[in-house]
């Protein structure tokens, strides 16, 4: 249907701005534009923002790349050079100063006591230094007693402990218990009685050697 | 467009844009959150490299110090075998520790030690060797003082037997010895070395610790220092029965009595040795002098020993041979033949002569007189050279000279005045006495002469003068 408005101008309804629609469309415009205004906040407020001083941290971090790398190469060089020098402490941990030893064994032997001689001699001696993990060697001796009195070979079982004769201790457990067998009789020679006896002192392991020889050297200094 | 369709078309666009718009948000919201996860993330690594780096000047420190100290390490633990160097060492040991090789083989390497650690390679030989157990000793320390790191992993020494000993006097033990040495596996990477900046001047300020670790690399060792008077515990000390002498010596007294010997002998060889090194003659007098007396007395005490026949210990007489009789006779033989080609030389007797007044001018008359007492007894062998002799004569005159005037600076008196008057003889006050010339003031002490500050005396034959 067509309606038709024969009204005179005058008396004609004015015609009215359609505010639902101007709302509507300010709405529209004022929620995007704030969302436009945030999304530029954004872009070229926070994130240029971070982007300035992502770049700057970049350029600091480049800054320092080559004092990192040329700390990273000392320190290959270090683990490069050390391993000799590891090595080498590996190596001379297990090492046994045999002549120190056998000295001071021969010490020992000569040292007596009280004035009479031990009067002790070995017909051979052998040593072994091993790296199994229970048996680290030992020193062994087929020794011979002319002492008059076979105590003596207690002294001298004695003395291989005192550590004022010497540090045999600090390399060896002590001697197995003694034993001895008293040889036949020669009396072309004085003396004509002796005792056979067999030494056998096994070495302590290398972490106690080497415990034991610095604490040695503390109590030096 | 009636309003439906407005509606409907600006609803639209508006979603639309609101939805373009949210998805640009949340894009920017990524972005921004990935910038500020990597700002973050920068940040720590910044952080840590700064830590890193604020270390750098240890580090240094470390690398500098190891750099130094390499050389060392590479010397106690080399990268190469080198055996050949390390027999021609042992062989040199050998020799200066007095023992024999009967034989050398490399052994295998079959110890645990070595198949459970890679960084070194281990090598090791065997040695059979004579000698007795003090050689063997000397010879194992030089092994252990190496530069090289060495170890014996196994010894074994078995006595020389009884009659062997006796017959030749000396122990000869049968010695069997596994020596064991490394050499270092480098592992592949190379040891590169970093450029430092002021590495010398770096260096410089870290030589106290470079010191210190290289010290700390130093191998522990023993000052093995010889015999000291023990017996060799692989001998046999007794002794034959001798019922018809209970003051025998023992084994230990003989020992330690032909040590004691040999301990002077040594000294008596080097002052020969230093006799003849002596850069001047009068230093050469004087060691010749102590090394005749020296001699002597060896000589005598060998003498008494042998005639009392308290060596009876074989090791121990053979010892007294090889090491006292022997080289006793070979210095005095040179001793004698060098005074019997030499004696004192024209030049060294001029030279005794000028520092003996040199020593008279200086007033210091008994080093003149020792400087005389060095060529004192060899002036003798020069009777037939008359050039020679009339340097000795000269010595004799400056020995003369020298003995009165230190006799005469030691006779102290005090002069309490002179008078000398024209016409009169002069008089002095000595001692509180009045002397005139001719007057005796002490034995051999005669007034000679006065004058205002000195006086002069005879004194044995010479005129001699005192000032006050």
């Amino acid at each position: 249907m067509i309606s038709v408005n024969l009204l005179p101008e005058e008396y004609r309804r004015r015609a009215k701005s359609p505010i639902g629609i101007i709302a509507a469309i300010s709405a529209a415009v004022l929620i995007n534009a704030s969302l436009f205004a945030y999304w530029g906040y954004l872009h070229f407020g926070v994130k240029a923002n971070v982007a300035t001083t992502r770049d700057v941290l970049q350029a600091d971090l480049a800054g320092l790349k080559w004092q990192v790398d040329y700390h990273n190469s000392l320190k290959a060089e270090i683990a490069t050079r050390s391993q000799r020098e590891q090595t080498l402490a590996e190596i001379t941990k297990d090492r046994v100063l045999w002549t120190k030893t056998l000295d001071e064994l021969i010490d020992v032997v000569h040292a007596g006591r009280e004035g009479v001689d031990h009067f002790i001699w070995f017909n051979d001696l052998a040593a072994e230094v091993k790296t199994d993990r229970n048996n680290h060697g030992q020193l062994t001796g087929d020794g011979v007693s002319g002492a008059e009195a076979y105590a003596q070979l207690a002294n001298f079982a004695e003395d291989l402990e005192d550590a004022s004769l010497s540090s045999l201790m600090g390399i060896f457990e002590a001697p197995e218990p003694l034993q001895a067998t008293q040889e036949k009789p020669d009396e072309t020679l004085i003396p004509s009685v002796t005792w056979s006896f067999p030494l056998r002192m096994n070495l302590l392991s290398p972490q106690d050697r080497v415990k034991n020889r610095e604490a040695a050297e503390g109590d030096d200094q | 467009m009636n309003d439906k369709q407005f509606w409907s078309t600006l609803g639209g666009i508006t979603a639309a844009l609101a939805l373009l718009f949210g998805y640009l948000i949340y894009s920017e919201h990524e972005g921004v959150n990935a910038a500020q996860a990597e700002v973050v993330s920068l940040r720590d690594r910044i952080a840590s490299s700064r830590k890193t780096v604020q270390s750098t000047p240890q580090v240094e420190q470390e690398v500098i110090i190891l750099r130094e100290i390499s050389d060392r390490i590479r010397e106690i633990l080399p990268d190469t075998k080198d055996l050949n160097n390390v027999i021609r060492d042992f062989e040199e040991y050998m020799q200066e520790a007095g023992v024999t090789s009967q034989g050398f083989r490399p052994t295998s390497n079959s110890n645990s030690r070595q198949r459970t650690r890679s960084a070194f390679e281990r090598v090791s030989y065997q040695w059979r060797l004579a000698g007795d157990t003090f050689q063997v000793l000397d010879f194992l320390n030089r092994i252990e003082t190496h530069s090289r790191f060495m170890a014996v992993s196994k010894l074994s020494i078995k006595s020389a037997n009884r009659r062997a000993i006796l017959d030749e006097g000396v122990a000869s033990h049968t010695i069997i010895l596994d020596v064991e040495t490394y050499k270092y596996v480098p592992p592949s990477a190379k040891e590169g070395e970093v450029e430092i900046r002021s590495y010398e001047r770096k260096r410089d300020l870290l030589s106290g610790k470079i010191g210190v670790r290289r010290q700390a690399l130093t191998l522990q060792t023993y000052r093995y220092q010889g015999a000291r008077g023990r017996r060799d515990p692989l001998v046999d000390p007794r002794v034959p029965a001798r019922v018809d002498d209970p003051n025998a010596w023992t084994v230990q007294r003989q020992q330690e009595e032909v040590d004691e010997l040999v301990a002077r002998v040594e000294e008596a060889q080097g002052y020969w040795v230093a006799s003849n090194a002596a850069k001047s003659v009068l230093e050469r007098m004087v060691q010749r002098s102590e090394l005749e007396k020296l001699i002597l007395r060896i000589g005598e005490d060998v003498r008494r020993i042998e005639d009392e026949g308290h060596i009876t210990y074989r090791p121990a007489q053979k010892r007294l041979e090889t090491l006292v009789t022997e080289p006793l006779e070979v210095l005095r033989l040179a001793l004698d033949r060098s005074k019997a080609i030499e004696g004192p030389s024209a030049t060294a007797l001029q030279t005794v002569g000028d520092t003996m007044v040199g020593y008279i001018e200086a007033l210091e008359y008994e080093y003149a007189l020792d400087a005389f007492d060095a060529v004192v007894d060899s002036l003798e062998l020069l009777a037939d050279d008359p050039e020679r002799m009339e340097l000795a004569d000269w010595l004799l005159m400056l020995y003369e000279e020298a003995t009165i005037l230190r006799d005469f600076s030691a006779i102290e008196f005090d002069v309490g005045g002179v008078a000398i008057i024209e016409g009169l003889e002069p008089v002095i006050i000595i001692d509180g006495k009045r002397r005139t010339i001719g007057d005796l003031v002490a034995d051999d002490l005669v007034v000679h002469g006065v004058r205002p500050n000195e006086v002069d005396f005879i004194f044995r034959g010479a005129i001699v003068t005192r000032e006050f």
